[in-house]
């Protein structure tokens, strides 16, 4: 079983994992999000969960957190939308989306047929859509959780606007803890000075979780047409580019607050997840390496598997906040 | 449903500067394509020791997998070479023959990183390789007369997902009895209108090939393959910039300087794939003359199946509406004439 990043998953051992990690307690509580394993799809990357069928199906995964949704239906930004850059895609899509009540109507009885984990993930313009938002995933069947997207960097009011202000955090949680009894996590944005006091933020609002990070703001010159390449001139930054500082603000983060992290950026094999884990995430999200590898959630499945059986670990657990705890002797890993 | 495949590269050759054509054996792959699809393709070759399974066609979860021999954990991380480039290239299916080779074949330029380095790739090399993907042409009833002739691709093609497209309409019966496709193809547009071409051919349909290079090296490839087809209702008009072969210029020339080759009162059907401003005054041209059809639109792509939006393109709205955008990957490649708004540039890829 090779965790590392050999090849652009580790194909050779998909398959691999049941057998080496036999025994092996892979299930993880995400703030009362139950997972039955710690890999979760990034929102934005896996569409509504059966664009990849055939490949990789939702119910195989710990969690599919959906595209961004929003109360109206959006047409999304000015193409082009992508850029790739080294070992990285700058992203501005601006939350296309069908709105919530497509979503609700079209999309979630399919994903709840399937039985595979939902995390809605909605965006609101003001503190008001998101908590009507949250009404409406209240009732409606099939919602383990809400990632609140006060991150997205590809739209002019809202998303990250809200992200960067501990005050809007704290309110936008507030609002819609109040309105419901889903857990709830905000996606916190890489945009900021001070990452953990967002987090603590989150914290005092009640927060269940938090998920980090999203894209980090970038952009990309066409320098033969002396033009920005992205239609919306700045994009958000993915891939294996951003990994060293999503790793580090998880990491800063998991010190600092006392709730459950789900924790993402660049993942690109299973060696990539349990740093993040080790780094304190209690679960791990990946992203743009779905792109390039389909299958690369559940290769990260099984690695993470082989490891904890190669090192004679029963509970996957028992890896989180493996690396802070070497520094640390406070922290304490948290298991529920 | 698309699949991953491990395809052995079979043949790769230089067929021109910087152009090349590649045949992969890719069995699944070839048994599914129609034309107007595309593979997406990890251009660095999967290592020979670790050839990467395909994956299996019963959805399993990873705790369902039954349990295979446990491998020796390698206590040392393998090496992480830098993941440059990321994402996939997608290529249109330029040939697919799933009753016979079992592969596809593909047709493209050098521009950038990632077909540089797929242009290293050998002969025996294995590719990741992600497909048959996208919404293909659509394709017209065969005549009646020639229906029981053998459809190689319909024997072990899975039932095709529902596409909410409309039919081609011939909009009117044709005077010569076949259907008359006309196929106009620009560059590497070639590519996915061979495909095409062999197809339309094979079902009974008279084709009509337009077809204009930079060079005549760029020509020869497609060329051979448009005759190797052996159907022999294929008819090529050719136009270079430099006129060394066919007429000298570009080729949506031919639509003016050609009336009797296209009989464009005899046209049922028009395909086209190349530069937009190519295509975009063959939609003119196919609006004028009320002739139904199609284009293959190019543009760069993240995930290849619908999931990230990345490579939306504006669909012509209604006035006074807002923009709303098509998916090129899903929606696309394949779109009818009029539904998208081309640039009237040609747009830089990759």
């Amino acid at each position: 079983m090779h965790v590392g990043c050999a090849h652009m998953g580790a194909g050779a051992d998909a398959g691999a994992g049941a057998g080496a990690g036999a025994g092996v307690d892979l299930r993880v509580d995400l703030g009362g999000i139950e997972l039955a394993n710690p890999v979760v799809m990034a929102s934005g990357t896996f569409g509504y969960g059966f664009e990849y069928e055939g490949l990789i199906e939702p119910e195989t995964v710990g969690a599919v957190c959906v595209k961004g949704i929003t109360l109206l239906p959006r047409a999304g930004n000015r193409p082009p939308r992508i850029a790739e850059t080294p070992c990285g895609l700058l992203n501005s899509i601006g939350l296309e989306n069908p709105g919530i009540e497509a979503f609700v109507r079209e999309h979630l009885p399919r994903l709840r047929g399937r039985g595979a984990t939902v995390i809605a993930n909605i965006a609101g313009d003001t503190i008001e859509e998101y908590a009507r938002m949250a009404e409406m995933l209240e009732t409606a069947p099939g919602i383990a959780g809400i990632e609140l997207n006060v991150s997205c960097p590809n739209v002019g009011r809202g998303g990250m606007h809200f992200g960067v202000d501990p005050a809007s955090i704290h309110s936008i949680v507030r609002a819609v803890k109040d309105v419901t009894s889903l857990p709830v996590m905000p996606k916190l944005s890489p945009n900021v000075t001070d990452i953990v006091a967002m987090a603590k933020a989150a914290q005092e609002a009640g927060a269940d979780a938090i998920s980090m990070i999203n894209t980090l703001l970038g952009m990309a010159i066409d320098i033969e047409a002396r033009r920005p390449v992205l239609g919306n001139v700045f994009g958000g930054l993915s891939g294996p580019a951003v990994k060293p500082v999503a790793l580090r603000m998880v990491y800063q983060v998991a010190k600092a607050v006392d709730l459950p992290i789900l924790g993402g950026g660049g993942i690109m094999c299973a060696r990539d997840a349990i740093e993040f884990m080790m780094a304190g995430a209690t679960a791990v999200s990946i992203g743009t390496g779905t792109f390039v590898n389909p299958r690369l959630a559940i290769e990260v499945i099984d690695g993470i598997q082989g490891y904890l059986a190669g090192h004679h670990l029963t509970d996957v657990r028992s890896v989180v906040g493996a690396a802070i705890m070497q520094t640390d002797s406070s922290f304490r890993a948290r298991e529920s | 449903m698309p699949c991953l495949e491990t395809a052995t590269v079979l043949r790769h050759d230089c067929v021109g500067p910087g152009l090349y054509e590649m045949e992969l054996s890719a069995p699944q792959i070839a048994s599914a394509a129609a034309p107007g699809q595309f593979v997406h393709i990890h251009v660095r070759p999967v290592p020979s020791d670790r050839p990467r399974p395909s994956v299996p066609d019963q959805p399993t979860s990873s705790t369902q997998r039954s349990a295979q021999p446990s491998r020796r954990l390698s206590p040392e991380p393998s090496p992480q070479p830098l993941p440059q480039p990321l994402l996939r290239r997608p290529f249109s299916v330029s040939d697919a023959d799933g009753s016979i080779g079992a592969s596809i074949t593909i047709l493209y330029g050098v521009r950038g990183t990632g077909t540089q380095l797929l242009a290293n790739v050998r002969p025996g090399d294995h590719l990741d390789v992600m497909g048959p993907l996208g919404r293909g042409f659509t394709l017209p009833e065969p005549p009646p007369q020639r229906r029981p002739q053998s459809q190689p691709q319909s024997q072990s093609r899975p039932a095709p997902e529902p596409e909410p497209e409309p039919e081609l309409q011939p909009r009117r019966p044709s005077a010569a009895g076949s259907p008359h496709a006309l196929l106009v193809g620009g560059g590497l547009g070639i590519a996915p209108l061979v495909f095409l071409a062999n197809t339309l051919a094979r079902n009974g349909h008279r084709v009509t090939v337009f077809y204009g290079a930079n060079t005549a090296g760029e020509m020869q490839s497609a060329l051979r393959r448009l005759q190797a087809s052996g159907a022999g209702s294929i008819q090529v008009f050719t136009t270079t910039l430099d006129g060394i072969a066919g007429r000298a210029g570009i080729v949506t020339d031919l639509l003016t300087t050609e009336p009797s080759a296209t009989a464009v009162g005899d046209v049922d059907y028009i395909y086209t794939c190349g530069p937009e401003p190519m295509m975009a005054a063959v939609e003119r041209f196919a609006a004028a003359h009320r002739i139904p059809g199609e284009m293959s639109l190019e543009t760069a792509l993240a995930c290849g199946v619908g999931a990230c939006l990345g490579c939306a393109r504006r669909l012509r709205a209604n006035p006074g509406a807002g923009p709303v955008y098509a998916r090129v990957c899903k929606d696309g490649p394949v779109f009818s004439f009029g539904q998208v708004e081309l640039n009237p540039a040609p747009c830089g890829e990759e």
